[in-house]
């Protein structure tokens, strides 16, 4: 099958033509995402749940001293009972023998296991019973994402507050020793969002505007008049492909732009490596389209298809909630979902400013899932009534 | 130029086309003339691959086989389909540069040929206008002159003349006859205006299956001479004749079953 650029270029070029004598498309282009900035980013601000924390307990106890007519109590115990009662986080202890301390903190890292580990020093129950006054809880965090921070730290805190409460009724003499492996504490909701938002805006634009296009294309007619001229379904949706791609890398721009200038977000990483990013994701979307208008025999078909594409990338690709806190179910399907894969990427430029050698697996992974739909969308779109 | 033979197509339970045959030659203005409904269309749209016949079916276009060879034939076939087949969103100059790049028209011929097809169509004045702000019968000529485009040998044309006015209606086929004449251009046309058929060489009118075929005088001769007529019938009631044959001979055929 030969494939002529000449046709390819039309293809593209009538796509933009077209679009551009819309308004009403191009209006949702820019109004959407300031939009979804400003309502996801002010919006949304709950608690989350079952974030997964580490706990290296060094604490020896208090050497024979009775407390509340128990010997040997380690107040350390208390601290990470009220820890597992709390449901704001998924607790797990770590085994002391095989511990070192570099490698878990590594694990904390973009949250691909845990989010936070918690270390508590030797002389914990001792340096309570004396009401030292230095007491430290080094905690290990993953900033990246403001509202994860905002429960674990809540979570901690609660639990010290109360076991001091509890063992003096006395007011706090301890510090809670906070290091950032990633991220930055003063991260507001809108820093994490902003990468999720640029990424679902994408797809939501990309969806409507494939699926909404090539149902029309079938509706008027124009579809198997395309083919009577001989151009190949592969020709088609490359030019489709292309015009759809172009759009998102002025849509990811307008957005940055957007971002930056109404909601003081910073861009730490190097943009360009985020367009590029940003590119391959939009054309995941795009078959992703072409695969849901294959199914729709008339446009209120493939706009009721619309949502059913949207809600598991919504809610499964971390950009709401983090990943770990679904069930385990749905921890495998947000693996074949290219936006978890994009969000994670672009956090990792803005938030972090890492280059592609930090995250190339889920680069590589992207890749793949985004050739595998648009395999799909070549499998089943047909040019036939 | 055009042989279908034993083309039956069905959706479902219901027959669209049943065994039908059609032989075209070369230079022929050919009318597919029926009703609403008499399966014109899934005719053509078989012809083009565009659905797919029940098996069975035979179909040869310039000696290839469809729906095997169908790719290389597309470039000699210029297509106007029923359905407004354009893009509202684009205007009358840009859908024909649009197609007359798929058609791969040589880059510099494709604007003086553009210009011809809307004089022909009498659109050059609106070339600028979007086609959803065009009228029907604009968008119906627009579509005509994509069709028209590339200069091709066989033209397909499903009711090309559905909402065009009178006046360019003949001047529609006036062109079609002068193509067809001098330049060899093979026709096929459908239409269920039944008085406009009279311009074709041949006419074969369908109700499901080719109920009679052959010039259409030679079809008016015949129904006048089995009525007994002393004037010839118009193509209507040469229509209707063949049609109440077509069901009486059914329902005996039925009840001798």
């Amino acid at each position: 099958m030969s494939i002529s650029l000449r046709r390819i270029i039309a293809i593209t070029r009538k796509n933009l033509q077209a679009l551009s004598h819309d308004k009403r498309t191009v209006g949702l282009l820019i109004i959407m995402p300031i939009l979804m900035m400003v309502l996801f980013g002010y919006a949304f601000g709950q608690s989350v749940r079952h974030v997964p924390i580490k706990i290296a307990n060094f604490d020896e106890g208090g050497e024979g001293i009775p407390y509340m007519g128990i010997n040997d109590t380690k107040f350390s115990e208390i601290f990470i009972k009220y820890l597992e009662e709390d449901d704001r986080v998924d607790v797990k202890l770590l085994n002391l023998n095989i511990f070192n301390l570099s490698d878990e903190i590594s694990q904390v890292y973009g949250g691909n296991d845990y989010y936070a580990l918690i270390v508590i020093p030797i002389n914990f129950t001792e340096d309570m019973l004396n009401f030292s006054n230095h007491i430290q809880i080094s905690t290990y965090i993953d900033g990246s994402d403001p509202q994860t921070i905002s429960s674990v730290i809540g979570a901690i805190s609660e639990a010290i507050g109360t076991v001091i409460n509890e063992i003096s009724g006395e007011e706090s003499h301890l510090e809670l020793n906070l290091v950032y492996i990633a991220g930055d504490p003063n991260l507001r909701p809108i820093d994490s969002l902003g990468p999720g938002i640029l990424s679902f805006a994408l797809l939501l634009f990309m969806i409507l505007t494939v699926t909404g296009g090539f149902t029309k294309e079938r509706l008027t007619g124009t579809l198997y008049r395309v083919k009577v001229t001989s151009t190949s379904k592969s020709e088609m949706m490359i030019g489709y492909l292309l015009g759809n791609s172009l759009i998102a890398l002025v849509q990811s721009a307008l957005l940055l732009a957007i971002s930056v200038l109404f909601f003081q977000i910073n861009i730490v990483g190097n943009i360009l490596l985020l367009f590029f990013i940003l590119f391959i994701y939009a054309m995941s979307c795009v078959g992703l389209g072409i695969f849901a208008s294959t199914f729709a025999k008339n446009e209120l078909q493939a706009f009721q298809f619309i949502p059913l594409l949207l809600l598991p990338s919504m809610f499964f690709s971390g950009f709401l909630f983090p990943i770990n806190s679904f069930p385990i179910i749905f921890q495998y399907v947000s693996y074949f979902i290219p936006m978890t894969y994009s969000i994670r990427i672009s956090r990792a430029i803005m938030i972090n400013g890492f280059g592609l050698d930090m995250f190339f697996m889920d680069f590589l992974i992207m890749n793949l899932l985004t050739l595998a739909f648009l395999v799909l969308a070549v499998a089943v779109f047909k040019m036939k009534k | 130029m055009i042989n279908i033979s034993c083309l039956s197509k069905s959706f479902g339970r219901f027959k669209a086309v049943e065994n039908l045959d059609i032989n075209i030659q070369k230079g022929e203005i050919y009318g597919l003339i029926g009703p609403n409904g008499s399966g014109k269309t899934t005719t053509i749209l078989v012809l083009l691959d565009i659905l797919d016949p029940d098996p069975g079916a035979k179909i040869t276009i310039d000696g290839n086989k469809i729906p095997e060879r169908i790719n290389e034939v597309y470039h000699k076939i210029g297509f106007m389909p029923q359905e407004l087949s354009l893009y509202l969103d684009l205007t009358v100059e840009q859908n024909l540069k649009f197609f007359g790049n798929l058609y791969k028209i040589p880059k510099p011929i494709i604007y003086s040929r553009i210009q011809e097809v809307l004089e022909l169509i009498d659109l050059t004045e609106y070339k600028k206008r979007l086609i959803s702000k065009c009228s029907g019968g604009m968008q119906r000529r627009c579509s005509l002159a994509v069709a028209l485009l590339h200069n091709p040998e066989i033209l397909i044309l499903d009711e090309p003349t559905v909402g065009v006015d009178p006046e360019l209606r003949i001047e529609f086929w006036n062109y079609f006859k002068e193509i067809s004449k001098e330049k060899g251009v093979t026709i096929l046309i459908t239409t269920h205006y039944l008085a406009e058929s009279i311009n074709c060489d041949q006419i074969g009118l369908m109700n499901k299956k080719i109920l009679i075929s052959g010039t259409p005088l030679e079809l008016m001769e015949n129904v006048r001479r089995l009525k007994n007529l002393e004037r010839l019938p118009d193509m209507e009631e040469v229509f209707i004749h063949y049609t109440h044959q077509e069901k009486m001979e059914r329902e005996l055929g039925g009840s001798g079953k």
